[in-house]
């Protein structure tokens, strides 16, 4: 698929855990970590990853600190927590499960019925 | 994550505010470069990537608010914000703040105090053991609906031994006259209330000093325990009084406490309570002495339940009662003792307490509606801030809010202000003691009131900001931006038009209730008593029986007496009554005609013994026969003056002089009574009804042949009857040092004092009906202002047109008198069927009196107009060319 695609709605905070899950990154890394691990496929509105970044945080499920970036300047460092640890898992889980469910529903022919 | 770290977090970002703000500042300027770097990278002029960085990014602002969002600041941080730009509106027009808050603190302060006493009379329990199951006994006179009388001692000896619904029953009596303590040699007149043993227990008030009443004291002679304001006001607050030895009537008693000093139980105005003991007269003769009868129910115990179980114990004590005695004529009821209190205290004060939270009520909302107008008012004028704020991103709902706060602000400073009044109020009334008041609860405004009129301001604030508010929902963002300043569509006109129209119906109601309650008071005042009450001084003394036990030595000082103050220059004539005029109540005897059979269940005939001056002083005039004089001796022949009323009655038709009568049955051993002289009625207050008089049939005895221990002094002064107080003890004690003198009075107070109820209420309705009417005006007055203010440009036209100032004033005059006809008559129909709710209260008028209701409309009227005309004469003025350059 060439085309970009919205992201669907709650899956935004699935992304960043799982982006920051393969190591800190700061807020503009986490937009470029997701953009490549999707193969440019996904669009994020980068207005609404920081308020999700925050939200996360306010949650508990990821925490951060200032550090230095690849170029030197300071930046704002975000890694997930156990408690987000936990609910990348839950969340992944529930994902597939659900993923699984409605291929299976698509996929049916009118004999299966 | 628990809640406590969250509330750390939480707390730590509201500390940290600053910190945290600079600090996403940083993170999101670091995104934009990073951004921008790369994109200069792919080889995008710097200046051209740091745009298109920015407008990938979208809008900075908005992401920052939503992060502030995130974290659960924003709230709190914008409702700070809400507050100070709030404070800041306010204090920027003061004169709009002031008017405001002024409106609302005599609103609810007005409202907080009639609250107070609303709650200490009404609503709080008696502070007393067991305060909300506490009844009282009385006795109702069979076929005398609504007739409430002591009982007979002999019932309460009958309920305390036998009834089941009572954890514990007390007798106290208040039926009898002043009496003397003397006490190192003082004599000092006492309000004294014989108690049975377990009064105190019964209200479970414990003594401040010693000790109430005890079993052991039943055995001693008089035992009496003080009133804390007697002991202090009249006894100097002695430190040795307990244990210490005083004299009651010539009589010596041991004081064995003093009550604490907000103990009060009725009347008031105890000073002294006294053990009624084994040989005391009530106990001697139980079928013949009344008292009254106090008890605490057990829980459960309906007063319906109880009230026929004393029935029937009521029933036995008829069947040991001597034939004939009239215990057989009434039987007992129970009713709540804090409502009793209330109707002791005044027989319509339940009713007229209700009336005027109802009134003040009214004037509260009449304020809101006010307040509510003002702020649509400035809305409308704020139409365009509003405007504008919307367009840069504020929410409706956030609009909606920062007025909401603005208004809370408003009520909760009106409040304060209005605490302060109340408190104020509450402090003058109970200092004045304008109206008698129950007793128990004292009146203060207390935790319970402050509740109330927290809720008061709460709901104020969002009645009058609600419509504001509302308003402000509605704006058209598109047309007031284009608009220009100057003119702005006046959309609150509609809302603000209601509004004034329920002010003036509101108005109406209260004035209506308020000029029947005035006219009330003013007719009863004015009706003739039949007697001359200016220039009269009035003053109790008392004898001590022990020293006055026969008839011609108290007859032989009451002459003595009469005949110093006759010789006195400030006194034109002096006379002495057994009776209160004007105050008696009860007492009804049999009354027999010679040749006739004895007249039974006869209405009250009361009898009163007078001094031959009696007639003069008063200015009551005789119509037949003659005055008591000196032919008149203890031992000539038994005589009577009787009134026109008894003759109407008895004798109509006929001549009554030398005619015979007896007071009791014709084969009682009481004299017959030659009547030699017949007088005018007296009117008297009743004793059920507030608003009434009776004109009862009285008959006359002199002195010389009958006198009781008590007096009334009357004395016609020539000049101010107060200027001759200070001479009367001196006089008395020349005779005898041991008679106390007291409650010295002018007639004109003392009958002004039956009327204090009823003046009471009808000033407090009359300044509620003022504040409203000014309320409704001032509505009237800013919503055709402001209508003129917005339409001069409209007017401009009409005269450059040719119109006459004449017909633009009409204009003004017709909106606004339309408003007011339109109140006017919605409150007219309203009050009409409210004001039946007085009539217990009115006296000489109907609830609907049409004269009374003219009288409101035209007062109504003229001031509506007034507020009308200063808008239209603005109106006539406008210059069409200034209105339309």
């Amino acid at each position: 698929m060439d085309k970009q695609m919205d992201l669907l709605q709650g899956t935004l905070d699935m992304l960043i855990l799982k982006a920051v899950s393969l190591g800190p990154l700061h807020g503009y890394g986490i937009l470029l970590r997701i953009q490549q691990i999707s193969k440019d496929r996904l669009e994020i509105q980068q207005g609404s990853l920081y308020p999700a970044l925050y939200r996360l945080e306010h949650q508990g499920w990821i925490a951060s600190e200032w550090g230095e970036s690849e170029n030197k300047r300071k930046a704002k460092y975000y890694r997930l927590t156990a408690a987000g640890k936990r609910k990348l898992q839950t969340e992944a889980e529930k994902w597939n499960r659900m993923a699984d469910v409605i291929a299976g529903v698509l996929r049916s022919t009118p004999e299966e019925v | 994550m628990t809640l406590w770290s969250r509330i750390r977090l939480w707390l730590r970002a509201l500390l940290k505010r600053s910190r945290m703000e600079s600090d996403m500042d940083a993170e999101l300027r670091f995104h934009i470069e990073a951004f921008a770097e790369d994109l200069a990278r792919k080889g995008v002029p710097r200046e051209e990537a740091m745009r298109r960085a920015r407008i990938e990014f979208g809008g900075l602002e908005r992401a920052k608010e939503e992060c502030r969002d995130a974290r659960g600041l924003n709230f709190l941080d914008s409702l700070v914000q809400d507050l100070r730009f709030g404070l800041r509106m306010l204090g920027k027009s003061p004169r709009f703040t002031a008017i405001v808050v002024f409106t609302l603190a005599l609103g609810t302060g007005a409202t907080t105090a009639v609250f107070s006493i609303v709650d200490a009379v009404l609503l709080r329990p008696l502070p007393y053991k067991g305060g909300e199951r506490l009844v009282a006994v009385w006795c109702t006179e069979l076929g005398q609906s609504g007739s409430k009388i002591f009982a007979p001692y002999r019932d309460f000896e009958e309920f305390k031994a036998e009834s089941h619904g009572f954890e514990e029953l007390a007798a106290a009596t208040w039926a009898r006259a002043g009496e003397i303590l003397s006490w190192r040699g003082s004599p000092h007149e006492v309000l004294s209330i014989p108690a049975s043993g377990e009064f105190f227990s019964l209200l479970g008030i414990p003594a401040a000093q010693g000790r109430t009443f005890g079993p052991e004291d039943a055995r001693n002679g008089c035992t009496v325990v003080l009133a804390d304001l007697f002991w202090r006001n009249e006894l100097g607050a002695a430190p040795d009084i307990v244990g210490g030895p005083l004299t009651l009537n010539g009589q010596p008693c041991t004081v064995v406490g003093v009550m604490p000093r907000e103990f009060q139980f009725y009347p008031k105005q105890t000073s002294l309570w006294t053990l009624i003991t084994r040989n005391s007269q009530l106990t001697d003769k139980p079928f013949d002495s009344a008292v009254g009868i106090f008890g605490r129910l057990k829980p459960g115990v309906t007063t319906a339940r109880a009230e026929k179980e004393l029935l029937e114990l009521h029933k036995r004590v008829v069947k040991d009662s001597p034939a004939g005695s009239w215990v057989e004529g009434i039987a007992p009821i129970v009713r709540d003792l804090r409502e009793e209190f209330t109707w002791l205290a005044g027989r319509n004060l339940h009713t007229a307490l209700l009336v005027l939270l109802t009134a003040v009520g009214l004037v509260l909302l009449i304020a809101c509606l006010n307040v509510a107008n003002l702020l649509l008012s400035r809305s409308v004028e704020r139409e365009r801030e509003l405007a504008v704020r919307a367009a840069l991103g504020s929410g409706r709902l956030r609009l909606l809010r920062q007025l909401l706060v603005e208004s809370i602000l408003l009520a909760s400073l009106g409040t304060m202000a209005g605490v302060v009044i109340a408190v104020g109020a509450v402090r003058y009334l109970s200092s004045t003691k304008l109206v008698e008041l129950p007793p128990g609860n004292p009146v203060t405004v207390n935790l319970h009131v402050l509740g109330f009129t927290i809720f008061l301001a709460t709901l104020t604030g969002l009645l009058f900001g609600l419509a504001p508010g509302w308003q402000a929902l509605q704006i058209d963002l598109n047309e007031v931006l284009k608009r220009s300043g100057r003119t702005s569509t006046w959309k609150g006109h509609r809302a603000s038009k209601f509004l004034v129209i329920s002010q003036v119906a509101l108005s109406m109601v209260l004035l209506a209730g308020a000029g029947l309650l005035i006219e009330s008071v003013y007719r009863m005042g004015a009706v003739p008593l039949g007697f001359q009450p200016s220039h009269v001084l009035t003053a109790q003394l008392a004898l001590a029986p022990s020293a006055y036990t026969d008839l011609s030595r108290r007859s032989s000082f009451y002459e003595r007496l009469v005949a110093r103050l006759d010789a006195l220059p400030g006194i034109e004539r002096a006379a002495l009554s057994s009776g209160l005029l004007g105050f008696e109540g009860g007492g009804s005897s049999r009354l027999s005609l010679a040749g006739r059979a004895a007249i039974e269940n006869l209405e009250a005939v009361r009898t009163q013994q007078i001094s031959s001056g009696y007639y003069r002083v008063l200015s009551i005039p005789l119509l037949q026969g003659r005055q008591f004089d000196s032919r008149d001796r203890e031992d000539s022949q038994p005589v009577a003056i009787v009134n026109q009323q008894l003759v109407h009655r008895y004798f109509p038709k006929e001549n009554p002089i030398g005619r015979q009568i007896k007071l009791g049955k014709p084969e009682d051993k009481a004299p017959w009574l030659t009547i030699v002289g017949v007088v005018g009625n007296e009117k008297r207050a009743t004793v059920y009804k507030e608003m009434d008089y009776e004109e009862p049939a009285i008959v006359y005895l002199p002195l010389q042949q009958s006198s009781p221990l008590s007096m009334l002094l009357v004395m016609r002064a020539t000049g101010n009857p107060l200027g001759l107080s200070p001479l009367l003890q001196g006089e008395v004690s020349q005779i005898d040092r041991n008679v106390p003198v007291y409650g010295i009075e002018t007639m004109i107070q003392r009958d002004s004092e039956l009327l204090a109820h009823p003046r009471f209420r009808a000033i407090m309705m009359g300044v509620f009906a003022a504040l409203t009417l000014l309320l409704a005006e001032i509505g009237v007055y800013s919503v055709l202002a402001q209508s003129v203010a917005h339409r001069t440009q409209e007017i401009g036209v009409r005269l450059a047109l040719g119109a006459q100032s004449a017909d633009v004033s009409r204009l003004v005059l017709r909106q606004g008198m339309g408003m007011v006809a339109i109140g006017l008559i919605a409150g007219l129909l309203a009050a009409l069927g409210l004001t039946r709710f007085l009539s217990a209260m009115l006296y000489g008028v109907r609830a609907t009196d049409p004269l009374s209701f003219s009288a409101v409309v035209l007062v109504l009227m003229s001031v509506a107009f007034l507020a009308c005309y200063i808008p239209a004469r603005r109106a006539m003025r406008v210059d069409p060319i200034v209105a339309l350059r």
